[in-house]
């Protein structure tokens, strides 16, 4: 991370740092509209704290000075915590979310909030309830989603944390549609205090960067056991920036069959396979394997993620935070309006599917069911880790798609996750990383996932991949930083 | 299974959604997708495959009981719609007979 | 005038009998919530207790607290229940002001404790009800509702705080059971010292389930539940009403008006009401709490948690007759309170005269406790120095009038009885022939009375007791006195 060497070695002061950060958000957001909210006042103020700590010679910590953007789904004390929906417009959380206190205390600095599907349920961010965002390489296509600000910040502008969440592919979709590189990491291995939960048992916390490598320094940050969350593991944190650089010669590599579906686009399977070879030619083994049971995990996933969903966003009635209804009359009406208008059509759409697979009649059919297919998952993937190190595939099948194409047609959208929901169902590590563009000109996105508790051996390759290959240095047309064609 | 408009009503209500006239038609549509998008689960053996209650392996984690502070006075209600410190505020809980409704 | 309103057992005479099921739940006595660190406690301001996690806010997280959960493994083990080795919690939804995530955390399948019995004494009789299970759950907060206002309010300090549900098998028979049961089951709790059960801030609150057949019948008949009822009298007194509501409706060719519904205790009205109307029928899609990993015990951490149960009740009180000679009543009247029966064994083990030790302790010592309005711990007697009073009286170093004196002081003061008892000018003379030397000083002095006592008026003989205990300031053994007196005139024996 340039930037964070360039403020230790003193040739650029924190402050510097952020206003530089904050100059290319004024720059880039008003044609991508990726950042909710920008704090200028409250980053230059933490920065300049930051300098004096500095000036001082005490330890601001290994992150001294470097700015960074949560998703609007992180709880933060600054500004408004709105989870991109209305039903939390207006909501000041009291507490900061583990990893951006984390993130604080390594002497990062929070500069903004980033746009993203309300409660992150979405595959292109136009299920903010505030505003859509644009795709840096094509601003009249989607940035994917849900974490498509912090996706289309990490490519647009340069010297910055981006922290994304992932539930189905919310970090590795709009990754690939943006040419950035994004890690889920295996659940348990970032705590997910302060995360506005979507569903708790696939949601995880990770990085969305210009480059791996930059993943696994803030990984490094923000991993950990936290006695705040109790699916958080605690197990020791292995130094990611180190184990992503070493050799992956020898490595076995799964190419699963299942991950090049029919109706994968042919430009999109010619990169990714083309990425595989380059594996093979840095020592690794590459070898077919097979993942039976890969078409079931979308729909098992649109049902366990509903479920939990239903249950998750109950709290957000209007009694003790977050949107009432002005028009209820008695306290059940007061529910149905206030949750009838604070929501959006998406959101309302997973809460009733999932009330009704939890609900009386229907829970062993559908919800019960949708549990069994994930163990089938599980067990898929653990037969293939007694064969390989980690599994690489396409990370969509698709690239990304123009503003407005398949936001009518939820299950259109939904088909977008199927390579990448498994990774949650599964508690997987899984990764995205650029690995060519398409005649559009639009990024490809190549995933690894790997053994669960393994994230070094993702990072591994896919620094490898990016010290070999020069796609994610690429800058699009919308950029902040690096003398894009519009930017500056 | 057949999706009508008692069963989006029922599940509307269930979850506490005010569904306007189009919106009910547009959900019970969606209804309809989607499980027929899941319905491909029920070619599926599944006989003896157990349900995965839980995403990870782990198991006993407890804390100590020993306090930590609560919030700041007035904290609490600092996000309220509608607060009478030190009290949130709603709507008279009233139930259909007259009577205050208990929780259930 | 119906059975229950004249508070007799509404089954007596009757071809009914009624089947009752509880469920109790017991707030457990933890320094902190069941998933958040707040303080478990009352008294403080409205809302006051509160955090992220039990205000529910977005992305708060439970944690489990750990005592509450041995503390419940306590509970079955002192009840004979199954552990099983794996226990997990769940969600349960619906949607109130006082349930900030819109569910509890409760626990379905898998339950920490499953089945075991509870042994209770109606009239001195042994009865038995089985469990179906005991399990772990977080409480709502509070909804105040105003008079004459148009709003309610919410209050969430108690909302997260540890609560404990025991559910029994539909095994009690009337309302007298149903008390005794939930008697015993507070005794247990307050020997476990999981819970101060206290009544009036609703430590232990009840519901009860309850349904009627003829005598002798073996199926179950259509059930109502009474919620939340807050004491034994209570309980008794719904129970009371309710059955014979049911009854009414038997004999009356009305049974199909019994319905399974939720009623409402009215103390002030004598009955119970219908909530139907606003009961939509709940559906409360439990599944499993995905923030909270299984809890999974050992066989051997559960031996550990054994071996900190205390003696129960009724071991004690069994005990407390064999090994101690105590009467059924007063065994039953020392066991009641764990503190008091601790000690009145204290007291034993260095004065051994249980019978007196407990007589003093049931009598003297409660009422200093109940006017000092102090628990025994807070007395400033020592066990052993409440003993040493006992014993002077005896062996009749103080009167029982005076040794009461005693014991107020000692509790003013801390200092032990003999020091007092010499200090207050309160020893009881006991010495025979000094005794003897007054006795026929008075003798002398009174000619009639004593011709009196010698023809039979036994009357006279109190006066001239009276007479001794003058000259001697009252400090003389009057029972002594009494039989010197005897002695010396030569009256007939005493009837």
């Amino acid at each position: 991370m340039e930037i964070r060497d360039r403020i230790r070695r003193g040739e650029m002061s924190a402050l510097e740092a952020v206003d530089e950060a904050l100059r290319q958000l004024d720059v880039v957001n008003p044609r991508l509209q990726a950042a909710l909210q920008i704090f200028p006042d409250g980053a230059r103020t933490a920065a300049a704290a930051i300098d004096r700590r500095l000036a001082a010679g005490e330890d601001a910590g290994p992150l001294a000075g470097v700015p960074f953007t949560v998703k609007d789904n992180f709880c933060t004390l600054e500004g408004h915590t709105t989870a991109g929906s209305r039903i939390l417009e207006s909501f000041a959380s009291p507490y900061d979310a583990t990893a951006v206190r984390k993130l604080k205390e390594a002497g990062a600095v929070c500069v903004a909030k980033t746009n993203l599907d309300e409660f992150g349920m979405g595959s292109s961010t136009e299920n903010s309830a505030f505003h859509v965002t644009r795709n840096p390489w094509k601003t009249t296509h989607v940035p994917g989603g849900s974490s498509g600000g912090a996706a289309a910040l990490a490519v647009s502008t340069g010297g910055m944390i981006h922290l994304g969440s992932d539930t189905g592919g919310s970090i590795r979709q709009p990754s690939a549609c943006c040419g950035a590189s994004g890690l889920k990491p295996t659940y348990g291995r970032v705590s997910r205090y302060g995360l506005v939960a979507f569903a708790s048992s696939l949601d995880q916390i990770g990085p969305i960067q210009s480059s791996a490598l930059d993943c696994a320094l803030v990984l490094e940050t923000i991993a950990g056991a936290d006695p705040m969350d109790s699916t958080s593991r605690d197990l020791p944190v292995p130094r990611y920036a180190d184990e992503a650089q070493q050799d992956i010669r020898g490595l076995r590599l799964g190419v699963p069959a299942e991950y090049f579906p029919e109706g994968i686009e042919a430009e999109v399977e010619e990169k990714v396979r083309a990425a595989i070879e380059v594996f093979r030619e840095m020592g690794a083994e590459v070898r077919d394997v097979s993942l039976p049971h890969t078409r079931y995990a979308n729909p098992a996933y649109v049902l366990v993620s509903a479920a939990e969903a239903s249950s998750n966003l109950a709290r957000y009635d209007g009694v003790h935070y977050g949107r009432r209804s002005v028009s209820a009359s008695g306290l059940v009406d007061m529910y149905c309006r206030s949750r009838g208008e604070g929501f959006g059509a998406e959101v309302k759409r997973r809460i009733l599917i999932g009330t009704f697979v939890l609900s009386s009649g229907y829970y062993d059919a559908y919800y019960l069911t949708a549990l069994r297919v994930r163990n089938l998952i599980r067990q898929d993937f653990e037969k293939v880790y007694r064969e390989v190190d980690a599994v690489v595939c396409p990370t969509s099948p698709v690239p990304a798609f123009p503003l407005g194409d398949r936001i009518d047609d939820p299950l259109k959208l939904y088909a977008v996750d199927v390579l990448t929901v498994p990774a949650n169902l599964a508690s997987l590590p899984g990764m995205s990383i650029p690995c060519g563009f398409t005649s559009e000109a639009l990024p490809v996105g190549l995933q690894i996932y790997g053994r669960p508790m393994q994230d070094e051996i993702v990072l591994r390759l896919a620094c490898a991949y990016q010290a070999r290959t020069d796609h994610h240095l690429r800058a699009p047309p919308v950029c902040g930083w690096r003398g894009g064609e519009e930017g500056g | 299974m057949d999706v009508t408009d008692e069963l989006v009503a029922k599940i509307a209500r269930l979850s506490r959604l005010a569904l306007g006239e189009e919106e009910s038609a547009e959900m019970k549509e969606h209804f309809r997708k989607v499980l027929g998008f899941v319905s491909e689960l029920e070619s599926l053996d599944l006989e003896g495959v157990a349900p995965s209650l839980f995403a990870l392996d782990a198991s006993n984690v407890q804390r100590e009981d020993e306090p930590a502070p609560s919030l700041p006075a007035g904290a609490a209600l600092a996000n309220a719609p509608a607060a009478h410190p030190p009290f949130f505020l709603v709507p008279r809980i009233v139930g259909d007979a007259g009577e205050p409704e208990m929780s259930p | 005038m119906s059975a229950a309103a004249a508070g007799r057992d509404p089954l007596e005479s009757t071809r009914f009998e009624a089947v009752i099921g509880l469920e109790v739940h017991v707030q457990l006595l933890t320094r902190t919530k069941m998933f958040c660190r707040c303080e478990a406690r009352f008294g403080t301001e409205a809302n006051a207790l509160t955090c992220p996690v039990c205000l529910g806010l977005p992305g708060s997280l439970p944690c489990i607290n750990r005592r509450a959960v041995e503390s419940t493994v306590r509970v079955g083990l002192a009840f004979g229940s199954e552990i099983p080795l794996l226990t997990k919690f769940d969600r349960k939804s619906y949607f109130y002001p006082d349930l900030p995530k819109g569910y509890q955390i409760s626990q379905k399948d898998d339950p920490i404790c499953k089945g075991g019995r509870v042994e209770f004494f109606v009239d001195g009789e042994i009865r038995v009800a089985r469990l179906v299970r005991i399990h772990l759950e977080e409480d709502a907060g509070k909804n105040i509702h105003v008079e004459g206002r148009p709003e309610s309010w919410v209050d969430l300090n108690r909302a997260g705080t540890p609560l404990m549900e025991v559910v029994s098998e539909p095994d009690l028979r009337t309302p007298r059971e149903a008390g005794d049961y939930m008697r015993m089951l507070r005794q247990v709790m307050l020997y476990l010292g999981v819970s101060d059960c206290n009544m009036e801030e609703g430590s232990l609150r009840c519901d009860c389930n309850v349904s009627t057949r003829l005598r002798g019948a073996s199926h179950l008949e259509t059930r109502t539940e009474i919620k939340n009822l807050n004491s034994f009298l209570n309980v008794e007194k719904a129970l009371e009403h309710e059955i014979a509501r049911q009854i009414r409706l038997r004999e009356t060719g009305r049974e199909a008006e019994i319905v399974q519904e939720t009623r409402l205790y009215d103390p002030d009205r004598g009955e119970t009401r219908s909530m139907r109307g606003k009961e939509e029928a709940h559906d409360y899609r439990y599944f499993p709490e995905p923030d909270l990993a299984p809890l999974v015990f050992s066989p051997e951490w559960i031996d550990g948690l054994r071996a900190t149960l205390p003696e129960l009740p009724l071991v004690r009180l069994g005990r407390f007759q064999e090994d101690l000679g105590l009467s059924a009543y007063h065994a039953d009247q020392l066991v009641r309170d764990k503190e008091i029966a601790d000690y009145f064994e204290r007291c034993v083990e260095s004065y051994r005269q249980p019978q007196s030790v407990g007589n003093w302790v049931l009598n003297a010592l409660r009422e200093e406790l109940r006017s000092r309005g102090v628990g025994i711990e807070d007395i400033g007697v020592a066990p052993e120095r409440f003993a040493e009073l006992v014993r002077a009286v005896d062996d009749g170093a103080v009167s029982t009038q005076k040794a009461r004196d005693v014991l107020r002081a000692m509790a003013d003061s801390g200092r032990p009885a003999a020091e007092l008892i010499r200090e207050m000018g309160v020893e009881q003379i006991s010495d025979d022939s000094f005794l003897r030397g007054v006795v026929q000083d008075v003798i002398a002095a009174h000619p009639g009375p004593v011709e009196d006592v010698r023809r039979g008026k036994r009357n006279s003989i109190n006066f001239l007791v009276g007479q001794v205990m003058r000259r001697t300031k009252g400090q003389a053994n009057p029972a002594m006195a009494m039989s010197l007196i005897d002695e010396l005139i030569g009256s007939p024996p005493a009837e």
